[in-house]
């Protein structure tokens, strides 16, 4: 971790006593090296020997004794080498001068010392605040789950600042604390009270806060000026054994907050876009199905009961044309009722319902056209297999829906003689199964982000144009995309594909 | 004692009397069981030489009944499900069911797979361990296969694949019991193996790989060897 937390912490001062002793020693230093260097040096090199150790005493100790070592050195530069010698009587106005220039230098070398210790302090612990905030946006855009950014955000406040964190909100309705996150594994225990205290004030609690001090906790809500019940509060334990200042808890709280309800807003925008999708789709077949599913239904009752009713006056062709039609009728209202099933289902279900495995393309394909071949008019169908040896990694049951809408939205929309084509390949990082077809193609402002959310498209007359709106619904399952090209070529071909992002098997 | 009679399980009215009309019409003898009680009555009677079963029964689990069947009796299963149930057709086939129709189904479609159950016993009665269809030979003992007449070459792990499908033409292999089979018990979640290796036999052996006529896909449940 490239955080320096040590600098935050309380610096071990030395003792006073030994500042002392060291000062004394270096005075009785300095006092026998101006014996010695004396009758070499005069005075002045004597004077100048002492002012090295005021300066030294400024730089390093605080201003007391560096006032006390320019009057100690004065003292004794007077004592020992100004007439009248081995007297404290000060004899000449120089004398009273150098004492005040002494005193002059140690107050404004220990003023500027300590005017750039506090600075450099400050841009320590600035920078570490920096960090510290910059590890978490870090985590927050790294990991999806808000759930575990919380978690990893605790253990990294643990580590950068010593002590157990928590993060808890109240329970909407029993007004108990749920731990969101914790540093801890037993997790942090405070009184459920500090907390709704704490967010329903937006006060920060505990040491320094001006609220609760005696608190051993530093109780501080994620929202500082609403009072959201649905916003967890951070919780810090040893609140009084821990030199840490309030400011950067309350800047850690302000950016973990900012995090939290992004991450949180934007669960429910994606909350509400899948509800208004699930709605829209069940608007949508509602409205077809109301019309659709008559039709057959029309059909088969009548046929059967003219079968049940008028059985001595239809002739055994007429009597098997109307089973023929009731069967085919029951088919395709089977079908449907599928499609609509699947759908519903599709609606319902979260992607943890989805069944992800390898699939290989050409035989889900191959499965698909396989129903085709009982059809009494099997539809002309052309496999060009670009990407032969690549596998999907999804669902094979809704790949295969997706695949047969698509199909029999082709073989509906059809018109040309050469066969309607299916075709896999692979584009960058995408696989791609498509139907391409000589039909009626989609209108230019055909919107296909919107095909299955706001109206349902046929190319066709028949059925309840649900095709797209399931296909569509299968590649949200598979992180994938509808891809719907229209008016291709000289032959005004239209290509409706699944692009499923490429996985490689391992 | 093996009789000759289809042990239908069903206890939907509809659906087990439109059942037993068309065994009926098709020249077999249904004999119907609604509960999981009269289907061992029938059981401790006569052997049937075939069973359908629906697998959710009002006083049991058909899946149960499978396990216990396959204790005693070889007889072929034929499950009946919904289309939706797939983890219950792969758990029936695992437990040793034969083969199995989704609902709702065609009555050819049902006659088809009961003839395909029958003849493969019958084969499996004679001992008969070549299997031919179309223009592919296996033979299971020899370990060869033919496709027109000459003898194809195939990995070790396409040629345990097919041998094994060939044991029992016709019946379904779930995809975990090929995996446990083929690469062993660890690899059962590894289908990637199972569909790069099919893909490559297929490509060997079918003419068109997209459209086989011998090794058939059952969508989300597993393979099988095709049989006339």
């Amino acid at each position: 971790m490239y955080i320096n937390h040590m600098t935050h912490r309380k610096s071990s001062k030395s003792p006073i006593l030994l500042e002392a002793m060291s000062i004394f020693l270096g005075m009785i230093a300095i006092t026998a090296l101006s014996h010695v260097v004396d009758e070499y040096l005069g005075l002045a090199g004597v004077s100048f020997l002492y002012l090295i150790l005021v300066i030294w005493v400024s730089y390093k100790s605080q201003l007391v004794a560096s006032i006390f070592v320019a009057i100690g050195s004065f003292l004794l530069i007077n004592f020992f080498y100004v007439e009248p010698r081995y007297t404290f009587v000060i004899g000449s106005i120089e004398s009273w001068s150098a004492l005040l220039g002494f005193l002059l230098v140690s107050i404004a070398i220990t003023s500027l010392v300590h005017q750039l210790r506090r600075q450099k302090d400050i841009a320590e612990k600035e920078t570490f605040k920096a960090n510290l905030l910059r590890s978490i946006i870090e985590i927050f855009s790294v990991e999806a789950d808000s759930v575990v950014s919380l978690k990893k955000s605790c253990l990294l406040l643990k580590s950068e600042l010593g002590c157990d964190v928590a993060i808890l909100k109240l329970d909407s309705t029993t007004k108990e604390s749920i731990e969101l996150a914790s540093s801890k594994s037993g997790g942090v225990k405070l009184d459920s009270w500090y907390i709704s205290h704490a967010i329903e004030y937006g006060a920060m609690l505990g040491p320094h806060t001006g609220t609760l001090e005696s608190l051993d906790y530093w109780c501080i809500p994620f929202g500082r000026y609403y009072k959201s019940h649905e916003l967890p509060a951070l919780v810090i334990e040893r609140a009084h054994e821990e030199n840490i200042e309030v400011s950067l808890i309350r800047a850690i709280v302000d950016q973990l907050s900012v995090h939290y309800q992004k991450r949180m807003a934007e669960i429910k925008a994606k909350d509400a876009g899948e509800l208004a999708h699930r709605e829209s789709i069940q608007n949508t077949f509602l409205s077809s199905i109301s019309h659709d599913m008559r039709t057959p239904l029309t059909t088969i009752i009548g046929a059967s009961s003219s079968l049940l009713k008028q059985s001595d006056q239809l002739g055994a062709a007429e009597s098997k044309k109307l089973l023929e039609l009731i069967h085919s009728e029951s088919v395709y209202l089977n079908d449907s009722t599928e499609n609509i099933l699947s759908l519903v289902k599709l609606g319902m279900s979260d992607s943890n319902q989805i069944r992800m495995d390898w699939q290989s393309p050409e035989e889900i394909i191959g499965a698909v056209i396989s129903r085709y071949n009982n059809r009494e008019v099997k539809p002309s169908l052309a496999l060009v297999m670009e990407a032969k040896d690549e596998l999907i990694h999804g669902d094979q049951a809704l790949i295969v829906l997706a695949l047969t809408n698509l199909i029999e939205n082709a073989v509906k929309a059809h018109l040309g003689s050469k066969p309607i084509q299916i075709l896999v390949d692979r584009v960058d990082d995408e696989i791609r199964i498509g139907v391409m077809d000589e039909g009626a193609g989609f209108p230019k402002d055909f919107d296909k982000g919107l095909a299955g959310q706001q109206q349902s498209y046929q190319r066709n007359k028949k059925g309840f144009g649900l095709g797209l709106s399931i296909v569509r619904a299968v590649m949200d399952k598979h992180k994938g995309r509808l891809i719907v090209e229209s008016s291709l070529g000289s032959d005004k071909k239209t290509y409706v594909g699944m692009a499923f992002p490429y996985k490689a098997s391992s | 004692m093996i009789s000759d009679y289809i042990l239908v399980v069903e206890d939907d009215e509809q659906i087990a009397h439109f059942l037993i009309a068309s065994l009926s019409a098709a020249k077999h003898q249904p004999r119907l069981a609604k509960t999981l009680e009269e289907t061992n009555k029938c059981l401790a009677e006569n052997t049937p030489k075939l069973m359908i079963l629906d697998l959710g029964l009002p006083d049991g689990d058909g899946k149960d009944l499978i396990r216990q069947v396959r204790k005693q009796y070889d007889f072929p299963i034929i499950v009946l499900s919904a289309r939706q149930e797939e983890q219950e057709k792969i758990v029936a086939l695992n437990e040793g069911a034969d083969d199995y129709l989704s609902k709702p189904f065609n009555v050819e479609e049902l006659l088809a797979r009961i003839n395909v159950c029958l003849r493969r016993t019958q084969k499996m009665s004679m001992r008969d361990q070549c299997y031919q269809y179309k223009d592919l030979l296996i033979d299971v003992s020899a370990g060869l296969v033919k496709l027109e007449g000459n003898e194809i070459h195939l990995s070790p792990i396409e040629h345990k694949l097919l041998m094994f499908l060939a044991t029992r033409p016709g019946k379904i292999f779930t995809q975990r019991q090929l995996l446990s089979e083929i690469w062993g018990s660890e690899y059962v979640d590894d289908t990637h193996y199972l569909r790069i290796h099919m893909g490559r036999l297929r490509a060997k052996i079918e003419k068109v790989s997209s459209d086989p006529e011998y090794l058939l896909t059952e969508l989300g449940i597993g393979y099988r060897l095709a049989i006339s």
